[in-house]
């Protein structure tokens, strides 16, 4: 099956390093994820299991060693339209909106400063959320029960993410992460 | 729309590079030389007479080491913060230091106008005519200008709690807490664009913090067009210049007004018809949140102890840490805020709010992206 590729921001990177599952996401739904390089340079981490304080460095080279990622510079158009929407958004996420628009890709964000930007200029990109593809890779899967909140609860706890109310997907996130009070949260290697 | 279409509808952008490129202290030909343009191109470029293309912005963003988004800020970029303490830098041992630290607040000032912007809410300047204490000595014009100060702040003439967010609510100066070289206490600066804005050694005891806030508060209330550098004295020997024994006598009133501080010392006399002890006078400088040292001078200023009293002690061997110990006085936790409370809260709702992206956010903030959620959500419910 060809692999479909995703434009990928830093929020929702963050939040699929946390599952510690993000390779086998990638594999059980058939996709490669492109990230741009303005989101490559920027430092990311997610919060410890033993010392909240401390950040555990993601190390985007393991995931485009293992094939899942890839980083990309923009080029020709892509930059014009990436200057245009750093005017409203930080780099990371006008490039990641450039590269949907230019290649043609789905876009993975939950920043709302960028989800408002679509829905005013780009309402034709299809765009995803972490607990929508969260919820698709569960559900294809077949992930039990214990192992769905085990991986919510990674979300929540290292890297402080919560769907919003406004998330089509966010009453499910909240009843599977209470469903079943994991014993402990996965490794999040990346 | 073209990226070059954009870029010239931003006039502010040929200054904001210009200065990028001050700040990392590259030359035009350096720069010239690594984008593969002539010189004469980037002059023009930085002067406005040619447009920027979009791969050149990016380009140069790189070299710069700043982000593409805050080169494009439609707001007119704050004009010589660093240069107004030029003079002073040029005589300082650590002036690299100290230049980066002034850098810093330039920034910090400069985002703080940014998320004004992005809130559409004015700038809170509520600031006083400046007082004129010309042909006064230090202490008479402390007194009157704290005293009318403190009346028209409606502080009363007791110890002050949290100094720091009245300046900055009820005047609109913006106050910064961070790292600066040891001997330096703090620094007051102005500009059209930004305002008043103090820093504050975020590294030094919270009684020493609180004299200096009141410290560079003189030279805003007294000076604000002229920046000023607080050295801490160890640091600064020789004459003094009229505007610090100024600003030094105008903390001493504006921390321990003479009614207030008299009041309080005449109340524990009552109580101690054979004397005040050093003990209690550990425990008066801590009601008013300044140093044993500084509550001592203070009373000897004002009559209320004999002079020298302060050196007797230390001669004695007086530990105030001991005295502070054994009366079970805790001691007072140092403020770790860098950013002033409005500022954080400007953040937090133009996030929650979509106006910036969560990169912007933890970039206002000075945080990485895990913290910056943890503030959003325990300061502004999302969802």
């Amino acid at each position: 099956m060809a692999e479909r590729q995703l434009s990928l921001d830093a929020c929702v990177l963050i939040n699929l390093c946390a599952t510690g599952r993000i390779s086998e996401l990638a594999a059980t739904l058939a996709i490669r994820f492109v990230v741009a390089r303005e989101v490559s340079g920027e430092t990311l981490g997610l919060r410890s299991e033993d010392d909240g304080a401390e950040r555990t460095p993601i190390e985007l080279e393991v995931l485009v060693r293992a094939g899942v990622l890839e980083v990309v510079d923009l080029a020709g158009e892509e930059v014009a339209t990436f200057v245009r929407v750093a005017e409203r958004l930080d780099d990371g996420e006008a490039a990641t909106l450039a590269l949907a628009v230019h290649r043609g890709l789905a876009l993975l964000t939950d920043d709302r400063a960028a989800l408002r930007l679509i829905a005013s200029e780009h309402s034709g990109l299809e765009v995803l959320s972490t607990a929508r593809i969260l919820r698709r890779y569960c559900e294809q899967a077949r992930l039990p029960a214990a192992e769905i909140a085990a991986c919510l609860v990674a979300v929540e706890e290292r890297a402080s993410f919560f769907p919003t109310r406004l998330d089509p997907d966010g009453d499910w996130w909240r009843t599977q992460s209470a469903s079943q009070a994991p014993d402990q949260t996965p490794p999040a290697s990346t | 729309m073209s990226a070059t279409e954009s870029e010239l509808r931003n006039p502010n952008l040929p200054k904001r590079l210009r200065n990028a490129r001050r700040d990392c202290g590259m030359t035009q030909e350096t720069v010239a030389a690594q984008l593969g343009l002539a010189r004469t191109s980037l002059v023009a470029l930085e002067k406005g007479e040619r447009a920027v293309r979009a791969e050149e912005l990016v380009a140069m963003a790189r070299l710069y080491g700043r982000p593409v988004d805050e080169l494009l800020r439609p707001s007119a970029p704050v004009e010589d913060f660093v240069g107004q303490f030029r003079t002073s830098l040029s005589r300082s041992a650590d002036a690299e230091e100290l230049e980066q630290a002034i850098r810093m607040v330039e920034r910090y000032a400069e985002d703080y106008r940014e998320l004004e912007r992005r809130a559409g809410v004015a700038a809170n300047h509520q600031y006083p005519p400046a007082y004129s204490i010309d042909g006064l000595p230090a202490t008479a014009a402390a007194t009157e200008v704290a005293t009318t100060e403190r009346n028209r702040l409606c502080l009363g003439d007791g110890p002050l709690q949290g100094l720091r967010d009245v300046l900055e609510t009820k005047l609109g100066i913006r106050v910064f807490f961070i790292a600066l070289p040891s001997r330096i206490e703090g620094f007051f600066a102005f500009t059209p664009e930004t305002g008043a804005c103090i820093a504050v050694n975020a590294n030094r005891p919270v009684e020493r913090q609180l004299w200096t806030l009141t410290h560079e508060l003189a030279h805003f209330l007294t000076r604000r067009l002229s920046a000023e550098i607080t050295v801490a004295k160890a640091h600064s020997p020789g004459r003094v210049p009229a505007h610090e024994r100024f600003a030094e006598a105008f903390a001493g009133e504006f921390l321990m007004p003479t009614s207030g501080l008299t009041r309080d010392f005449n109340a524990i006399l009552r109580t101690r018809p054979e004397g005040v002890t050093p003990g209690a006078l550990v425990e008066l400088a801590g009601f008013y949140g300044v140093s044993f040292q500084a509550l001592v001078v203070r009373l000897e200023g004002l009559g209320l102890l004999a002079r020298g009293t302060f050196d007797m002690l230390q001669h004695e061997g007086f530990s105030v840490a001991e005295a502070r110990r054994l009366l079970g006085l805790e001691p007072r936790e140092r403020d770790t805020r860098v950013f002033p409370a409005r500022y954080v809260t400007l953040a937090v709702d133009a996030y929650r709010d979509g106006r910036i992206s969560e990169g912007a956010f933890a970039r206002f903030l000075r945080v990485d992206r895990v913290t910056a959620r943890d503030v959003a959500r325990a300061l502004g419910q999302l969802g």
